[in-house]
C-alpha cells in the first residue's frame, strides 16, 4: 500500500488486525478505504513499521490474558510513541472496538481517535455524491460507549438519504471472536434484525467482526462505513 | 393435585427450551428487583395466549400457583414465587397504533420506553412513566399501575386505559375492543360481573366507606385492589377492567393493552431552588400545584448533602434546606415562555433566588442531581446490605410536617443516613435506606420501624403506604391497617371472586400472614468487589445480547452471590460452576453495555474476565503469551478458525491476505 503524502496535516494511521485479516464483505478492504480518504483529503499519512506484529491487546484481555493484553498493549504504545513524536500527531483506528481499547488503556497523552469519528470531524474535506442505495447502519457497542454513534449516522447522511438505524440491539454479541465459537449468541442478540431490514440493500458498521454476524442476520451485505465514504467521495476541487 | 402431574403435563405442550428446571437457571430467573428471594420450581418462557391457556388449565387443575412476569423491575416483591414463574419477554412485542396515535395497543413484553419511541413521531407518549421506564415492560407497568415523575393521578394506567385482553385464572379470554368477546364474557362469566355490581351497591350503600375510597385516591396510591372502580364506573365490565390495573398478576393475565396515549411536549425547562426549611418548600409546592408545571421534585437536606458541590449544587447545606427541582414543559417556545411566567407569578412572594433554565445541558445536569440520589445510596453501602426504597404518600397539605415526622421517625430507629426525596406535587415522598438482613437483630429494627411507619402514614396521615411501588409481598400485611377492615374484607371478595384457588400470585397484595414482609429475605453476600454494590435492579437486562439466550448480567450477579454463598457455607459448588462455566462465562459477550444502564456503573463483563483469568492455566497462558509474542502467526490461526467455521458453513466468508 503506498501511503499518502499530502500537503496537509500529519496523522497516524493504525489499522486493526482484524481488518487486515477479515476480507471485507464486497469491495475495497478497510485499510485500502482508508489510505484512499486521508489521500484524497491530502493527509500526509505515517504507518508503525511492522503493523502485522502490533496489537491494541484487546482480544487477550477479553479472553482473561492479562499479562499478555498488557504486553500487547505496551508494545504499540512504545511504537505510537515514537511515531506520533510523543503524542504530537493525531493517531486514527479503522476499528471501533480497538480504538475504544487503546482510548482506554494507551496514555492519555497519545491522541486516538475512531475513524469513523475523525472523517466525521472532516466532511468538508471531500466531495460527495449520494448513493441511490437505502441503507441500514448499526452502532456498535464500543462506539455507543464511547458515545460516538452520531459519526456513523453523520457519515451515512452525507452518503445516501435513504437511511435506517438498527433498533433495539445494544450489542450484537459477536464478541471479538466469540461468535465463531459461540454462534448462538449472536443468533440470539440479532434474532429482530432481518425483521428490520425493510427495503435497505446494503448495512454499514465500523467493527468488522461485527460485520460478519451483522450480514448473517440481516441478510444484507454489511461493510465499514469508512468504504461507504471512500466509495462516494471524490477530492474537493 | 400435583406439582408433577402439572410439569408433565406442560411438557406436552410447551417445548422444552422453554422449560427451565436448572437449579442455576430457577434461583437466576427468581431473582427480581425486591429485596425477597423465593425460588420457582419452574420457569416458564411463555410465548403465547396458547401457553398461557394451557399454563392455567392446568395450574387450576393440579393447584399450582403461577406468578407472571416482564421485566423483573418491581420492587415490593410482587414477581417472585416457589412455585412457577411465567416470563415474558421478546415474544411478547406486537404493538398497534390507532387513532392518528391517540390509542396503542401494546403487548406485555415491550419496554415503556419502546412505546414512547414507537409514538414519537406523533408527538405522543405512553402516560405512565416510573423512572424504570428504559427497562420496566407495559405488562409490568399495567399490573402494577406504575407512574413516576410528571404522570401524577391523572395519567396512570387507570385513567388511560381504552382497552384490554385478559384471561381469567380459569382460562376466559376477553377483549374488551371485540364486542362479540364481551357478550360471550357476559354470558359466561354473568356470576362473576353480578358478584360486582355487589360490591359496588355495598360501597355506595355506605357513605363512609365511599368517601374513605374516594379520599384515599386524590393521593398516588398502590396499596390494595383499586376500589375506586366501583365507584368510578358502573358497568361492573368497566369496573373489572380497572380493577386488572394495579392487580399484580393476581386476578388475571393481561395479553395485551391499549392506552390512551398523552401529548409529548417537546420544550423543557426546570430550575433548582432553595428553601430554608420544608414548611417554605411545602407552602411553594402547594402554590405551584395550581400553576402549569410538570413535575416538582423535592430533595431533603440529606439528599442535598449526597450532591454537596457538584455543579448547582452548593458546597455548604445548611441545616434543615430543601431542593425543589420544578419542570416545566410545553408544545413551543411562546407558551414555555408563558408557563414560566406563570410559576414565577405563584412563587414571588417566597422572596426566592432561582432561574430555570431551558439550555439542554443544563436541564440534564439539574435532572441528574435529582436522578443521582437513589444510586449513590445504593453505590455508598455497606458490602453485604441492601438499599430500601420505600414509597408514601401524604395529602398535600400535611406533607411539610408528615416529611419532618417522618425524618424523626428514621433517626429513631437509627437511619440516620437515609435520604428522602419524591413527587411533591402528589405528596409522593421515596426515602432510601441500606439495611442489612443478615442479622436477626436487624431485621427486628426494620420490623418495629415499619410498624411505626405504618402506624405515622395509615393512622396519623391517612395517607398511602405504598403509592407507586405496588403492594407486593412488602405490605400486603398492612393493606388492613391502612384501609380498615371493612374496605379489606372486599378487597378480600375481590380476589376469591377472580381466583377462587388461589392460583393466581397468592401472598401478594391479600395475604393472611402477618409476617410476611419479614420472610423469605435475600441475602446479598460479598461476592466480589466489581459487582457487591449491584441492587438488583435489572436495569442492565434490556442491553445484554446475552438475556434471551442465557444469563443477564443481573442474574449473572445473582447467581455468582449464591455460589460466593456457598462456598462460604462449604457446600459443594462442583455443578454450579459447572453450569456457570457455559451459562455465565461463555456466553457473556463482556461488551461492557451493561455499565452503560446500571445505576451504579457496574460492568458485569470484568467480573466474568476476572473468572476468565482466574481460569487459564499455566500452559493456556504460555500459549497466550507465544501468541502475542509472534502475533502475526497468531493471525493466521484467526484465519484457520475462519475456515473452520466456512467448513461448517456457518460463515461464508471469503479470508484472504493482506495485499
Amino acid at each position: 500500500m503506498t501511503l499518502a503524502q499530502g500537503d496537509g496535516p500529519k496523522v497516524i494511521y493504525f489499522s486493526s488486525c482484524v481488518n487486515s485479516v477479515l476480507a471485507p464483505e464486497s469491495g475495497k478492504s478497510t485499510p485500502k478505504s482508508v489510505l484512499s480518504l486521508l489521500k484524497k483529503a491530502g493527509f500526509h499519512v505515517l504507518m508503525p513499521e511492522s503493523p502485522k506484529s502490533l496489537c491494541c491487546g484487546m482480544p487477550y484481555e477479553s479472553k482473561g490474558f492479562d499479562k499478555s493484553a498488557k504486553n500487547k498493549t505496551l508494545e504499540l504504545q512504545n511504537s505510537l510513541w515514537q511515531l506520533s513524536d510523543q503524542g504530537r500527531i493525531a493517531i486514527i483506528c479503522d476499528n471501533s472496538p480497538c480504538s475504544y481499547h487503546m482510548i482506554n488503556t494507551l496514555t492519555d497523552k497519545l491522541k486516538v481517535l475512531d475513524a469513523p469519528s475523525f472523517f466525521a470531524q472532516h466532511l468538508d474535506l471531500f466531495k460527495i455524491t449520494k448513493t441511490q442505495n437505502s441503507l441500514l447502519t448499526f452502532s456498535v457497542c464500543s462506539q455507543q460507549k464511547a458515545g460516538e454513534s452520531a459519526a456513523l449516522n453523520k457519515i451515512a447522511q452525507a452518503c445516501s438519504q435513504k437511511l435506517k438505524e438498527v433498533e433495539e440491539i445494544t450489542c450484537c454479541g459477536f464478541a471479538g471472536d466469540r461468535g465463531f465459537s459461540h454462534p448462538e449468541l449472536n443468533s440470539s442478540s440479532l434474532k429482530s434484525l432481518r425483521d428490520q431490514v425493510g427495503k435497505c440493500t446494503k448495512g454499514y458498521s465500523s467493527s468488522r467482526s461485527c460485520e460478519i454476524g451483522l450480514k448473517t442476520h440481516s441478510g444484507i451485505p454489511f461493510n465499514s462505513i469508512l468504504q461507504l465514504l471512500d466509495e462516494c467521495s471524490a477530492p474537493k476541487e | 393435585m400435583s406439582f408433577k402431574k402439572f410439569y408433565q403435563q406442560i411438557s406436552k405442550e410447551i417445548s422444552s427450551p422453554r422449560l427451565l428446571t436448572k437449579p442455576m437457571e430457577l434461583l437466576a430467573h427468581g431473582t427480581d428487583a425486591s429485596f425477597y428471594r423465593l425460588t420457582p420450581k419452574l420457569v416458564v418462557k411463555a410465548a403465547n395466549e396458547e401457553h398461557i391457556q394451557s399454563l392455567l388449565t392446568h395450574a387450576y387443575k393440579e393447584d399450582v400457583s403461577l406468578t407472571f412476569r416482564t421485566a423483573g423491575t418491581s420492587l415490593s416483591g410482587q414477581a417472585v414465587t416457589d412455585s412457577v414463574l411465567v416470563k415474558l419477554g421478546h415474544d411478547w412485542n406486537d404493538y398497534t397504533i390507532e387513532a392518528e396515535g391517540s390509542l396503542i395497543r401494546l403487548q406485555p413484553g415491550i419496554i415503556g420506553s419502546r412505546a414512547n419511541h414507537y409514538l414519537k413521531s406523533y408527538g405522543r407518549k405512553i402516560g405512565p412513566d416510573p423512572a424504570s421506564i428504559d427497562s420496566a415492560m407495559i405488562g409490568g407497568i399495567a399490573a402494577n399501575n406504575a407512574s413516576g415523575m410528571c404522570c401524577g393521578t391523572a395519567q396512570n394506567s387507570y385513567q388511560t386505559l381504552a382497552g384490554i385482553r385478559l384471561i381469567l385464572a380459569d382460562g376466559t379470554l376477553l377483549d374488551s375492543r371485540d364486542s362479540t368477546s364481551v357478550e360471550n364474557f357476559k354470558k359466561q362469566q354473568a356470576s362473576l360481573l353480578n358478584s360486582l355490581s355487589k360490591i359496588r351497591q355495598e360501597i355506595l350503600a355506605d357513605s363512609q366507606l365511599h368517601e374513605t375510597i374516594k379520599r384515599k385516591y386524590k393521593i398516588k396510591n398502590t396499596s390494595g385492589y383499586g376500589l375506586n372502580s366501583f365507584i368510578d364506573f358502573e358497568d361492573p365490565l368497566d369496573i373489572l377492567l380497572h380493577l386488572i390495573i394495579g392487580s399484580e398478576g393476581t386476578l388475571a393475565f393481561i395479553s395485551d393493552i391499549t392506552y390512551k396515549t398523552v401529548i409529548d411536549p417537546q420544550f423543557k425547562s426546570c430550575s433548582l431552588i432553595l428553601f430554608k426549611n420544608i414548611a417554605q418548600a411545602c407552602q411553594a409546592s402547594a402554590e405551584l400545584k395550581k400553576s402549569p408545571v410538570a413535575a416538582v421534585e423535592l430533595m431533603d437536606e440529606a439528599s442535598l448533602q449526597c450532591m454537596a458541590g457538584r455543579p448547582n449544587v452548593p458546597n455548604e447545606i445548611a441545616p434543615g434546606m430543601v431542593a425543589l427541582l420544578v419542570d416545566l414543559r410545553a408544545c413551543s417556545s411562546e407558551e414555555l415562555k408563558t408557563k414560566i411566567e406563570k410559576v414565577q407569578l405563584c412563587i414571588k412572594d417566597y422572596g426566592l433566588d432561582y432561574n430555570f433554565t431551558s439550555d439542554a445541558k443544563t436541564y440534564a445536569n439539574l435532572w441528574e442531581i435529582r436522578k443521582g440520589l437513589f444510586p449513590i445510596v445504593g453505590a455508598n453501602r455497606d458490602s453485604g446490605t441492601t438499599v430500601i426504597i420505600e414509597d408514601v404518600c401524604f395529602p398535600l397539605d400535611e406533607l411539610a410536617q408528615a416529611t419532618v415526622a417522618l425524618q424523626n421517625l428514621l433517626l429513631k430507629h437509627g437511619y440516620d443516613k437515609a435520604i428522602i426525596f419524591g413527587h411533591a406535587l402528589e405528596g409522593n415522598l421515596h426515602f432510601v435506606f441500606t439495611q442489612d438482613f443478615n442479622q436477626a437483630s436487624e431485621v427486628q429494627r426494620y420490623a418495629s420501624f415499619m410498624d411505626d411507619l405504618s402506624e405515622l402514614v395509615c393512622d396519623q396521615y391517612h395517607g398511602s403506604l405504598k403509592a407507586e411501588h405496588g403492594t407486593g409481598r412488602n405490605m400486603a400485611p398492612f393493606i388492613e391497617a391502612e384501609w380498615g377492615a371493612n374496605a379489606y374484607r372486599l378487597m378480600q371478595q375481590v380476589k376469591n371472586i377472580f381466583d377462587p384457588k388461589n392460583i393466581l400470585n397468592p401472598d401478594v397484595i391479600i395475604s393472611t400472614n402477618s409476617q410476611l414482609h419479614l420472610q423469605n429475605l435475600k441475602p446479598i453476600p460479598q461476592a466480589d468487589a466489581l459487582v457487591d454494590q449491584c441492587i438488583e435492579c435489572g436495569f442492565c437486562e434490556s442491553a445484554c445480547p446475552s438475556k434471551d439466550l442465557t444469563l443477564s448480567p443481573r442474574q449473572r450477579i445473582a447467581v455468582w452471590r449464591e455460589i460466593k454463598r456457598q462456598e462460604n457455607a462449604g457446600e459443594d459448588t462442583k455443578n454450579w460452576l459447572k453450569d456457570f462455566q457455559y451459562l455465565g462465562n461463555d456466553t457473556c459477550a463482556a461488551d461492557g453495555m451493561c455499565a452503560t444502564k446500571c445505576p451504579v456503573d457496574i460492568d458485569t463483563g470484568q467480573l466474568i474476565k476476572k473468572l476468565r483469568t482466574l481460569q487459564h492455566s499455566s500452559l493456556t497462558r504460555s500459549v497466550a503469551q507465544f501468541s502475542a509474542k509472534h502475533f502475526s502467526l497468531s493471525q493466521s490461526f484467526i484465519k484457520t478458525g475462519l475456515k473452520l467455521a466456512k467448513v461448517t458453513g456457518k460463515y461464508p466468508q471469503q479470508p484472504k491476505t493482506k495485499s
